[in-house]
């Protein structure tokens, strides 16, 4: 990294004298002047709202009057994630809980393979038993139910987002890539086109898919019915309004994969691919053994900003289904958006963008560390 | 690394501009306040003639600049946002000193939101649309100027006002807004439609049912007849059917909430959702919502539209079939349908110098004067006496046919946190006829989640 270059190489020498000081602020002048607008920008912008929310969640506080809070400690935790008659079971949601703790798996080949130390395999292993073998048993019994039952619900429903969106928006980008990573006349067209829709905003977005969906007036549903089909009313369905806005969501933000993953492609030495055609590796071998390896370190970027992208889908639902049918496509921030600027709640809306903000951090973490040590 | 003094220089003007840009909206709010201390102490000098007084007017309603730039006359009209942009400008135009200036980028869906937040930022709006449900969260919060005395003193007569527009505006006894109109929901008729079925009398007029059971034997006979869609609303998007849902409560006597406490989970309520969702299934598709409904209804594909008032002129305009806008069914015995109200508020704000206090309330009554043009370039119901009687408003399109709302609509319950319970309850509702919920279950789910938000 050139930062490296430019800070770290020149750091041991700056206590050892004043005029040092001055010669090593003059060299770094630039670096400096380079990223301070968007350090001052970052700060003042990010981290500081990032900390007000962290201790608004401690906070009774009304939208309508910010100058009124009230400290009431953990209370807006306890709404989020406790409730009446809580029971712990065996049997509550099984299925995610042995996939979870199949997650176990991983962590003990790189335990095996001394990718992950012993110290930090056991705080997995037992994060992942407390999580999945413990937490997730509690549920509200007979007569009980969640302090804030939306809170949940929306939270599953943006971890199925997450789930459904990440491997697909990231696959097809790769696949784009790879189609468009050519010279020629058509392909500078074609990757204009991919990122074209990328530029575009949310509400023109929605407003071209919900009316390419609309079952009446839409292209899908005439094309359906042109075929001899029943036009399939897509987002008003509870099974398909989700992969509908995966796939609106796709079209929309595939381009920006596919621009990092070109930019992955070229990076690949060509040699490579010239020494795995001598030695008649077929397309497959040399996927598997060039490019997949040579965009490790793209995928795993690729990877992290999709899931914190996707972790943050907001408006394509809420404009297109505003969270309906039957709650289908409720996602977490639409929660927020609503406990905060509908019901003036700032403090709980606080509260659960933290364990928002929480997780994305947990899933990003893990997804560097075991992308690090995969080799 | 700075090979050149040039070099150094543009990096210190990049710097020097993100300083400028990261500066200039204190500056800019410091100006403003600068400006208003000196228009509130001009205003009492021999320099006040001669200022003219900005305030600032949020609003829903859309934006239609592009149509009504320049125009004056209300009568040129068509919609609802161009009443009331051309009324804004023809204000404006007046002699008074005053200029109303329009908050930008305020759409349907995000101007509660927007609204919070300038009250959340110290800088809320001088003139505010508001609907009657949401008063009690800001009069609540002290956020709102109670304007009966100042208007009063400046012509507006309070006593020319209907009762349910009068109360609309009232909270604990004091005049918070000025009611703009009452709006609610008609039963828009195809009659084309219903005289293919037979469904007409001996003049000409539909037929409305009297009873669930009528209602659906005109469905079958529109279907039988014409094979087309009987009814069409709004199924899923914006809440429609939980306000046809209201209006089917009343009639049978229930009520949607008694004393604070959210009571959809009545047999009513089981009633009312019962007969919804024969409705979705029977005679209408609950795949519709609010475009493909509308869309159904002008193109004469359906035989009767549930929306609300303020679309009457445009279906009066635009249909090519014989077109009614009427009460809707009294299907239980007592009269019910749902209504709400549009006021004009001024939200209480310090920094607000006496003059333009007093270009606010010369706006509010303003639009007092204007509620007449208002109801008749739109739909909606006049909220006042003396333009109900008058006979170009009973001249308007329509008007007599839908009396009936106008003189029984009954106000969705104006509690604190009423957004968020109405939500759930249109949530639960659709939720019936969009993905099958089972309909108790659905009642009471949204009993306890109307709850929760009217508590919180």
């Amino acid at each position: 990294m050139s930062q490296k270059t430019i800070f770290s190489e020149r750091r041991p020498e700056v206590p050892t004298a004043g005029n040092r000081l001055v010669k090593s602020v003059k060299k770094d002048f630039a670096g400096w002047g380079f990223i301070g607008p968007f350090m001052l920008i970052y700060l003042v912008f990010l981290v500081w709202p990032i900390l007000q929310a962290i201790g608004l969640g401690f906070f009774k506080i009304d939208l309508l009057v910010i100058t009124d809070r009230t400290f009431i400690g953990l209370q807006n935790y306890f709404r989020m994630f406790w409730g009446e008659n809580m029971e712990w079971t065996l049997g509550n949601m099984w299925e995610w809980r042995i996939a979870g703790l199949l997650l176990l798996i991983p962590v003990f080949r790189g335990w095996r393979s001394k990718t992950l130390s012993t110290l930090e395999s056991v705080v997995y292993s037992a994060s992942l038993v407390v999580i999945f073998a413990g937490v997730m048993g509690l549920a509200p019994g007979d007569g009980g139910r969640w302090n804030d039952s939306l809170f949940w619900l929306s939270f599953g429903n943006t971890v199925l987002f997450v789930l459904l969106s990440t491997p697909v928006i990231v696959g097809v980008g790769l696949l784009l890539a790879m189609a468009l990573n050519r010279p020629g006349r058509w392909t500078g067209v074609l990757r204009t086109v991919f990122f074209a829709p990328y530029v575009l905003s949310v509400s023109v977005l929605t407003l071209i898919w919900a009316f390419l969906l609309n079952p009446q007036l839409g292209l899908i549903g005439t094309f359906l019915e042109f075929i001899g089909l029943e036009p399939i009313s897509f987002l008003t369905s509870p099974t398909l309004a989700m992969p509908a806005i995966v796939i609106a969501t796709l079209w929309w933000t595939v381009g920006f994969n596919v621009v990092l993953y070109l930019a992955g492609l070229q990076d690949i030495d060509k040699s490579l691919y010239e020494a795995a055609e001598i030695d008649g590796a077929s397309f497959w071998q040399r996927f598997r053994d060039v490019t997949w390896p040579g965009l490790r370190r793209t995928t795993l970027l690729v990877m992290v900003l999709q899931i914190i992208a996707s972790f943050q889908i907001f408006g394509q639902v809420f404009i297109m289904t505003r969270g309906g049918p039957n709650g289908a496509t409720r996602v977490s921030i639409q929660h927020i958006y609503e406990s905060a600027f509908r019901d003036f709640n700032l403090g709980y809306a606080s509260a659960m963008s933290v364990f928002l903000f929480l997780v994305m951090i947990v899933f990003s973490v893990l997804q560097f560390r075991f992308s690090r040590d995969e080799t | 690394m700075l090979k050149t003094k040039k070099q150094m220089a543009q990096l210190l003007a990049v710097g020097a501009v993100s300083a400028l840009i990261l500066s200039g909206c204190a500056a800019a709010e410091e100006d403003t306040s600068a400006d208003s201390g000196d228009t509130s102490s001009d205003s009492s000098g021999d320099a006040a003639s001669n200022e003219e007084v900005t305030i600032d007017l949020a609003r829903f309603f859309g934006d239609c600049d592009d149509t009504t730039e320049g125009v004056t006359d209300v009568n040129e009209a068509t919609t609802e946002c161009e009443v009331i942009q051309i009324l804004t400008n023809a204000f404006n135009a007046e002699d008074n000193g005053y200029t109303v200036e329009k908050l930008g980028g305020q759409a349907w869906g995000d101007y509660y939101t927007q609204l919070g937040t300038t009250f959340s930022g110290g800088n809320p709006p001088d003139v505010a649309v508001m609907h009657q449900h949401r008063l009690p969260d800001y009069v609540g919060r002290g956020l709102l100027t109670p304007v009966t005395a100042p208007l009063d003193a400046i012509g507006v007569d309070w006593s020319d006002y209907t009762a349910p527009a009068l109360g609309a505006a009232t909270y604990e006894g004091e005049q918070y807004g000025v009611p703009f109109d009452i709006h609610g929901s008609l039963w828009h008729v195809n009659v084309d439609i219903y005289e293919e079925a037979g469904l007409v009398d001996d003049s000409g007029e539909p037929i409305m049912p009297n009873s669930p059971d009528e209602l659906l034997e005109q469905c079958q006979a529109v279907q039988d007849a014409t094979g087309k869609q009987y009814f069409a609303h709004d199924w899923f998007e914006f809440g429609v059917g939980a306000r046809l849902f209201l209006g089917l409560v009343w009639q049978q006597g229930g009520n949607i909430t008694e004393d604070g406490v959210a009571t959809p989970d009545s047999p009513e309520g089981a009633e009312a959702l019962s007969l919804l969702n024969q409705l979705a299934t029977d005679c209408s598709n609950p795949e519709q919502g609010y475009t493909d409904s509308d869309a159904s209804f002008k193109a004469g594909d359906v035989a009767v539209l549930h929306n609300g008032t303020w679309i009457v002129d445009e279906y009066d305009r635009v249909s090519d079939f014989e077109y009614r806008a009427l009460d809707i069914p009294n299907l239980y015995g007592d009269f019910g349908s749902w209504g709400d109200s549009h006021m004009w508020v001024m939200p209480t704000d310090s920094s607000r110098s006496p003059a333009e206090e007093e270009a606010s309330l010369a706006f509010m009554a303003y639009l007092y004067e204007n509620v007449g043009n208002w109801a008749i370039g739109t739909g909606h119901i006049a909220p006042r006496e003396s333009i109900i009687e008058s006979a170009e408003y009973s001249n308007a399109v329509q008007r007599d046919n839908y009396a009936g709302t106008a003189a029984y609509a009954r106000m969705v319950p104006a509690v604190p946190g009423w957004a968020g319970a109405w939500d759930a309850l249109s949530e639960e509702l659709n939720a019936t006829w969009v993905a099958g919920k089972d309909q108790a279950q659905a009642l009471a789910d949204a009993e306890s989640r109307m709850n929760d938000a009217l508590a919180d």
